[in-house]
């Protein structure tokens, strides 16, 4: 091991090498400058700095924080054994590098005539040992005419180096690692040039490694925002959703109302037609037997003209009719006349009641008369169960449409009024408690638009007016053509806006209502929606009179 | 004067905005009890007022009312308290749509509430109401 050979003396330095190294200098932080890609600096600068020196081996060694280390890079020469690729290749191996590159690394820690034997906490303790402080080389032209121990010694044969040449590299203040060059062949005497190249090298690489950091850094920022903007928009679908949920929520009440009402109505139809009719016939085939073939024709007459009449009276209308018709009844002696005047009404005959005197005065009156309502309450009945059917189902349309909300939902061609009147139905209980629905529908062409966004819009509007007038008071929709758009207007004559808070409305999370009742995000999400519409909203706002206009594209082809 | 006629002489009243939902609850009642009762109708509570106030013009005396809860103006609850405290001997009877606990709890302490009607109803649950009261 000790076979001992003279140290290359220091070349003198002719001009051609000087050149060579500054050129070589200049490729090198070139490449650092130009690639982002640090493996790659590591890489081609091991190889240049390998040539250009002439050595055996070159190689860039990181610490780990424990300040144990690993080769990064490393160009070799032919016939020398590759570090990285032993330490790559064998696990176990790789392990024992470690310890012997701590060893290694204790030493240059202290420079040439560094106490090795120093505990392994040293390097932790010191932070880099003389690197970090300052030393800014260690230059070794024969490694075994420095009294180092067999520990070091042999680490530095497993380099299979006789001489060598290591300049630290920083990272901002913290030592990273080491550039070292390593003779094997033989003892080598490093001159100055090449020493000050190194450290040069060495610069350059802190640089690089400092911008792979910037570089890393901004991307794991970017990934981050990434991560942070796809929660945000999730976050928003959710709040959209909840928003949309919550005044859903509030709707049941009113809308179970609206359904309960037409379907009580259809029950109870159909439960009263089932007596009309089993009471009908039962007593259908005692007409001959009490009337004769004049009553009966007057009978059908009548029954005829209560099938035929359309009018549908008001309670308060009926009431004085019912009044007159009693009153008549009465001049007539006809007993009972309040409970026939009743009847004839129910049954739909309201006028020319004299004409029916035939009847009127038969002995078997009540008879008559109750033939005579069931049979045309069978029709009457029917037509209510139809109705309620229309009402029912024109209430479950509405509240599908409003409660479709498909966030990929696709541009289509739509009116605007169809949207407004979805939402009038949806609130037509909320509305018909005090307030006067008044509508000035312009006839405006359909435009392409997300139709069931913008009913979330006429909600949020329409309820805030209904809220805005707890008390009372008129709801004005307006729908007209304006500046190559349709203009929609919700006025309301509720308190107004106060003028400290109208320009905070549509930010999100504001709110004036009390906490339960609004999430502070209707008319946020009103604007978003109207954004995307590439339309307008703006509020007008004093007391008795406060004025949603929203603006919307007629060609609107984004 | 028989007690027949003496029950002539009152009446059911009616409460709803909703003719439909007036003309079955009207039908059902005539249908149950025939000339027993008077039966009228309001539209709303302030005709729901005029018509006891015509009846009584007419010695008329309203023995119950059916009153919807959700109605324009005034709700059901409110209406049938007001009722009980001019005429705390009329039975009260509410129909809803929807049920609001509170305003069936309010109206059962404030205007001696007889029985809740859910709509929809039963033409047996109403006649049964009616009944159950009146005996």
């Amino acid at each position: 091991m000790n076979n001992y050979q003279p140290p290359i003396p220091p070349p003198p330095i002719p001009e051609k090498v000087a050149i060579e190294q500054i050129k070589v200098a200049a490729t090198i932080i070139e490449k650092i400058r130009c690639s982002q890609d640090i493996q790659t600096i590591f890489t081609s600068t091991t190889q240049e700095m390998r040539r250009v020196l002439k050595c055996d081996r070159l190689l860039i060694y990181q610490f780990n924080d424990d300040w144990s280390g690993q080769v990064l890079a490393e160009s070799v020469g032919a016939g020398w054994s590759s570090l990285l690729v032993e330490r790559n290749n064998y696990e176990v191996l790789g392990n024992g590098h470690v310890q012997q590159d701590r060893c290694l690394l204790r030493d240059w820690s202290k420079g040439a005539s560094g106490d090795i034997l120093q505990q392994d906490s040293f390097l932790q303790s010191t932070q880099g040992g003389k690197y970090a402080h300052g030393q800014k080389f260690t230059a070794v032209e024969d490694i075994y005419t420095k009294g180092f121990p067999d520990c070091y010694l042999q680490a530095l044969e497993q380099y299979q180096a006789k001489a060598y040449l290591l300049v630290p590299v920083f990272q901002e203040q913290k030592l990273w690692g080491l550039l070292g060059a390593y003779q094997n062949q033989s003892t080598r005497i490093w001159s100055d040039s090449e020493i000050e190249l190194m450290r040069q090298i060495a610069t350059h690489l802190a640089v690089a490694l400092q911008q792979a950091e910037y570089i890393n850094q901004l991307k794991l920022q970017t990934r981050s925002l990434e991560i942070t903007l796809k929660e945000l928009k999730l976050a928003q679908q959710q709040l959209i959703q909840q928003e949309k949920l919550a005044a859903l929520g509030q709707l049941v009440a009113g809308v179970a109302h609206e359904i309960n009402t037409p379907l009580g109505a259809i029950q109870a139809s159909a439960g009263n037609n089932n007596k009309a009719l089993i009471a009908a016939i039962a007593e259908l085939p005692k007409l001959s037997e009490f009337l004769n073939s004049a009553e009966k024709v007057l009978f059908f007459k009548l029954i005829e003209e209560s099938m035929s009449s359309k009018p549908i009276f008001s309670s308060s209308e009926k009431r004085p009719l019912k009044r007159q018709i009693s009153d008549r009844l009465k001049e007539y002696q006809i007993d009972n006349a309040r409970n026939i005047a009743d009847l004839l009404i129910d049954i739909g005959v309201i006028k020319e009641i004299d004409s029916y005197l035939l009847l009127l005065q038969h002995e078997k009156v009540s008879w008559i008369l109750e033939l005579a309502y069931n049979l045309t309450r069978l029709l009457s009945n029917n037509k209510t169960i139809l109705t309620s059917v229309e009402k029912a189902s024109k209430v479950v349309f509405a509240l599908k449409n409003y409660a479709r909300f498909d966030a990929s939902e696709e541009k289509r061609l739509a009116q605007v009024q169809d949207g407004l009147e979805t939402v009038l139905e949806i609130y037509h209980n909320q509305l018909k408690q005090n307030i006067e629905v008044i509508r000035h529908y312009q006839d405006v062409p359909e435009i392409r638009c997300y139709p069931d966004e913008l009913i979330q819009v006429w909600t949020n509007l329409i309820h805030n007016g209904i809220q805005a007038m707890k008390q009372g008071g008129t709801l004005t929709l307006t729908t007209a053509l304006e500046n190559e758009g349709i203009k929609v207007e919700v006025v309301d004559s509720g308190s107004g806006i106060p003028v400290q808070v109208k320009d905070k409305i549509f930010e999100a999370f504001f709110t004036t209502k009390p906490t339960g009742e609004g999430s502070g995000l209707g008319l946020h999400i009103s604007k978003k929606i109207v954004d995307k519409h590439n339309g307008t909203i703006t509020v007008s706002s004093q007391p008795g009179n406060t004025r949603f206009s929203v603006w919307l594209p007629l060609s609107n082809e984004q | 004067m028989n007690s027949e006629q003496i029950m002539s002489e009152s009446a059911i009243l009616c409460v709803d905005d909703e003719v439909v939902i007036l003309d079955s609850l009207k039908e059902q009642l005539k249908r149950k009890f025939g000339d027993r009762f008077i039966y009228e109708v309001a539209e709303s509570a302030d005709e729901a007022w005029e018509v006891i106030e015509e009846l009584q013009q007419d010695e008329i005396q309203v023995i119950a009312i059916v009153s919807d809860w959700l109605m324009p103006g005034i709700k059901g609850d409110e209406f049938l308290i007001q009722i009980h405290q001019r005429f705390p001997q009329l039975i009260t009877v509410m129909l809803t749509g929807q049920a609001d606990e509170e305003a069936i709890e309010r109206a059962k302490k404030q205007a001696n509430l007889h029985a809740c009607l859910h709509k929809p109803w039963t033409e047996q649950e109403l006649t049964q109401i009616i009944t159950s009261a009146l005996d």
